[in-house]
This record gives C-alpha cells, structure tokens and sequence, in this order.
C-alpha cells in the first residue's frame, strides 16, 4: 500500500516525482543514522506543529532572534534543543548563526543528530511546500518501523570549510557509498556528507524535483516542461524571500 | 545558477530583480508570474495561489505548473539545509554575484560567519 496518494488530483505528477515522495515518505519512517524511527517521526510532527508556534511569529518579527525570550509550542515529544533547532530552521532559517549552532550542540546534541534532524526538516518542508503548491492538504506522516540505529559518521568528515562536519570529495571513504557521483561538487551538496545517508537521502528527492545531479552544472540543454532559465527564477526567488545568502 | 542559465541561452536577465521584485519577463518567458507564484508559495497564501495556478496552467501547461512547484518546493528545503549548516557562501560561479543580487541587506550578510 502507497504511503503517499495523489489520487484526488488530476495534474499530471511525473512518475519519477511520485517514486521519489514514496521513497521519501518510507525512508522517514525507517531507523536512520543517528535516529530511529520513531524519533525520526517525532522530528516530522514538530516541523509540521513549528508552523503554528507563536513564539517564532514572536522571534520571526524581533529586530534580532535573540531580542524576545520565551519558548517555542512544541508537541513536547523532543529534547529542548531538538525543539529549539527545528523551530528556528523552519521558521527563521536566515538568521541562524554559527554561536546559534554552536548553543544547541553544546545543549547535549550530536552534530550528526543535528545533520540528520536538518534532512528530516528539508525532505517534510519539500513534500509538504509541493502539497501546498497543489491546493492539497498534508499527507499523513508514515508510521515508525523499528530498529537501532548504526550510528555512522563518515570517517573522512571534518569540521573546517563548515558549521557542521562535512566529506570534502577527496576525503570521502568507500564506507559512506558513492557521496559525490560527479567530479562538480558544490558546497551545497556536502553540506549533509558527513552523515552519507542523510545526504542520499535529501538529495534523492531534489533530483525529482529540481535535476539529477549529474546535470545540476549543465546550463544549455533543458530537462523539464519549463526552461533552466524559468527553473532559476522560481528557485532563486524562493531563496531571496528567505534572505538566504546561497 | 540563474546567470549561467540565461547567458547559456545567449540572453539577459537583471539579477537585482530577484532581490528586488521581477517586474518584468525581460529574456526568461513568464519569468514575472514566476516569481509571484514563489512569492506565493513563499507566504503560504492559499488563497492567491489558487488563481495563480491557474494562470500558469492556462499559459504554460499542467506539466509545466508540476515543475514550477516542484522547483518551489525543493528549494524550500535547500535553503534550509545551506543556512543551517553554514556551508561557504561563495564558489567559483557565485563570485560577483552578491554585489549584482544587492544582498548586503540581508541578516546573514552582516554577520559574516558562513563558511570559506
């Protein structure tokens, strides 16, 4: 049985996308890295629940995030720095820092927690924004499957070019899997490295729905109904109205 | 990634405009409902963007409204993974970019702590 369902909509969905969101919806419900599965889920719920969360209207709307006190509204199933990490990237992703990001690890997180609990938010925050985009109501989240998880953290990360650790591609070991299939490698795709699945993970579903990254660097032939030119357009304008600097 | 699309194509595009607002197609078609459907999108307005897909589907086709929101949301989850991560802002394609998109405003710029 499909875990996601468009049947109610009659826009033609390619295929691959369909694949890629079911994949997508499994692989959140399956024991991760440093997360098991019903962690995993717990992280879902509150990205979802941060939308609503009147302490990050509050920080969103302060002159600097750091100018109101309070506590976000969380389901109360996470660590505080779990909360704390979720709300902030969901809501106010732009006004992160590198103390920010260094406060929460010191809170008691793992930097590979952290990496995967980034992952989690990017792949609900794709699904859920393309559900939106369609008029469509949110899928239902998958249910937990059980498992511990292996806690792997690529040998060849390290904490330099980044916040977080990431696999420079000449650091990167046959243990993580094919990290960078591609000699091209812009930070953007290691940012997630240091914990590969993580990073296969995310961008597995962005080949869907943006390019395959074989041809991310390849400017003269169009890949889908709409020309490079016009996909630049709606991804850089996304960007910008989130004042990313990318 | 914008800049290298259109000059690709031999064509001219403002870069401010993305910072600023598309009030115009200039060399990309629909370029201007485009960027209002990422606004859109963006803001969440589920009320606006019934009538901009609308338009969309009207003017460009039911397969091509599936890429233009694909592409919007995919990026909401890259900009999220670049920002919390503090990977380098600038590559060898970004270089001179920032001065052209005028985004010295932003909050992060200020604070100088991305990557290098």
């Amino acid at each position: 049985m499909a875990l996601i369902e468009y049947g109610g909509c009659d826009l033609p969905i390619r295929e691959d996308l369909l694949q890629s969101h079911e994949r997508c919806w499994n692989r959140l419900s399956e024991t991760g890295s440093w997360l098991d599965g019903s962690q995993r889920i717990d992280v879902a719920a509150e990205v979802r629940n941060a939308r609503t969360c009147s302490f990050c209207v509050e920080q969103k709307e302060a002159i600097s995030p750091n100018a109101v006190t309070g506590s976000h509204n969380s389901l109360g199933k996470l660590k505080d720095a779990e909360v704390e990490i979720i709300h902030r990237i969901v809501s106010d992703p732009a006004r992160l820092s590198k103390n920010w990001y260094k406060d929460v690890i010191s809170m008691g997180l793992k930097e590979e927690e952290y990496i995967e609990i980034i992952g989690i938010i990017a792949m609900v925050m794709v699904i859920d924004t393309f559900t939106f985009a369609l008029g469509l109501t949110n899928h239902n989240l998958p249910k937990p499957k059980s498992g511990k998880p292996l806690n792997y953290r690529s040998p060849g990360a390290k904490t330099k070019a980044a916040w977080v650790p990431i696999v420079e591609p000449e650091d990167a070991t046959p243990s993580d899997g094919e990290l960078y299939p591609n000699p091209k490698v812009g930070y953007i795709l290691r940012a997630l490295s240091a914990v590969p699945t993580t990073k296969f993970h995310f961008w597995d579903l962005m080949h869907a729905h943006y390019l395959p990254e074989p041809i991310i660097y390849q400017f003269d032939r169009d890949y889908r109904a709409i020309s490079r030119s016009q996909m630049e357009v709606v991804a850089s304008r996304v960007s910008a109205l989130h004042q990313c600097l990318y | 990634m914008l800049r290298e699309s259109v000059q690709s194509n031999d064509g001219n595009f403002q870069l401010n405009s993305i910072t600023e607002g598309v009030v115009d197609d200039q060399d990309i078609p629909y370029a201007g409902l485009l960027a209002e459907f990422a606004e859109t999108v963006v803001a969440r307005d589920k009320y606006k963007i019934k009538n901009l897909s609308g338009s969309i589907i009207d003017q460009m086709g039911a397969g091509a409204f599936i890429d233009v929101a694909a592409t919007a949301a995919g990026f909401h989850g890259v900009v999220r993974i670049a920002d919390a991560t503090g990977i380098p802002v600038v590559n060898d394609m970004s270089l001179g970019v920032s001065s052209e998109l005028n985004v010295d405003h932003f909050y992060a710029s200020g604070l100088g702590d991305r990557g290098t």
